[in-house]
């Protein structure tokens, strides 16, 4: 299980590469009017939904609580005021990728059937290990709105 | 089932259901609306595009030895105005009969054909089966996540939501 995780993490990784390359911060904020989350936002929920994951796979998370508000789930779209840089955002995402890919490779399978300490879809049969395939889900979903929103800021489509 | 395959299995059928909700909704006119009504996809594309892949999958598996998608949605085919393309009640139907297809062949796979070397080049390390099912599962939640990313601009419930509240009944 955790090998076939890893691997559609590091697809997802691969492909927001190419879809945040060259754009600025400026560029990552540009709103998809008439509504809805920019390119900064939805960099830093990736990072946000490592960071849940982390302690329950036995790892640190790179940010706090604080850090990570701004960019939780159902949070108000991040602006100029509240965003962080996006090179830090990538820069984060970076470690917490590598933090989690870390732990999925010393997680034993019986880690992966222990309850979860949360369950994003309020699941009470989550466990670790359908925490970490949901994860898994979340981050390819919304790498696929990177995506789009390169559009957004004016750029043709980086995946053919 | 193979163990080998359940971590994808399980996404495909998450996926199934949570895409089905996602066109339970939707006008005609919003289903062919390209993204910014520029030159991107659409959830009508995305849609069929994504079901196509299904049948790819269906032949790979020696289940279907047609894609009745491949000439509107192949992979080689990029998003077009949808004036060609069926409705959304009926690509809905499409996605419906293509996932309980491919559940039902993703049931009948055992470790033997999961490790199975798989022609063809795959983007991620694992070459067999097992690994090309990994990446189809991780490549059709992209996709629904531009469909979700859609629909909220269009102002329809985010998939979120429309899960929650399915689950509520």
């Amino acid at each position: 299980m955790q090998n076939t995780l890893a691997m559609q993490l590091e697809a997802g990784k691969s492909v927001l590469h190419a879809n945040v390359d060259g754009l600025s911060h400026e560029e990552s904020l540009t709103a998809p009017e008439p509504g809805g989350n920019n390119l900064n936002w939805v960099v830093g929920h990736l990072v946000s939904a490592y960071n849940s994951l982390l302690p329950a796979i036995g790892g640190e998370p790179v940010w706090s609580k604080d850090q990570a508000a701004p960019y939780a789930r159902g949070s108000e779209p991040v602006t100029s005021e509240s965003a962080a840089t996006f090179g830090d955002l990538m820069t984060d995402f970076e470690t917490a990728h590598g933090r989690v890919l870390e732990r999925l490779a010393a997680v034993s399978a019986e880690d992966l059937t222990a309850p979860a300490p949360y369950s994003p879809t309020k699941n009470p049969n989550e466990t670790v290990g359908s925490l970490a395939g949901l994860t898994a889900f979340h981050q390819a979903y919304h790498v696929g709105q990177t995506g789009l929103l390169r559009r957004v800021c004016g750029r043709s489509g980086a995946i053919k | 089932m193979s163990d080998l395959i359940l971590p994808a299995a399980t996404l495909f059928r998450f996926n199934s259901g949570l895409l089905s909700l996602g066109l339970s909704d939707l006008d005609q006119d919003d289903a062919v609306r390209r993204w910014k009504d520029g030159d991107g996809s659409s959830i009508a594309y995305l849609t069929g595009h994504i079901t196509s892949s299904r049948y790819g999958l269906l032949k790979a598996l020696g289940t279907a030895t047609e894609n009745p998608y491949g000439d509107l949605f192949g992979a080689e085919v990029g998003s077009k105005d949808g004036s060609a393309y069926p409705g959304i009640t009926e690509l809905k139907a499409g996605w419906v009969e293509a996932a309980e297809k491919l559940h039902a062949a993703l049931d009948a796979v055992t470790d033997e054909e999961a490790l199975a070397a798989q022609e063809g080049g795959l983007p991620i390390p694992d070459r067999t089966l097992r690994g090309r099912l990994t990446f189809m599962a991780w490549h059709e939640s992209y996709h629904i996540g531009q469909i979700g990313i859609l629909r909220t601009e269009m102002g329809y419930p985010s998939l979120r939501k429309s899960l929650y509240k399915a689950r509520k009944g």
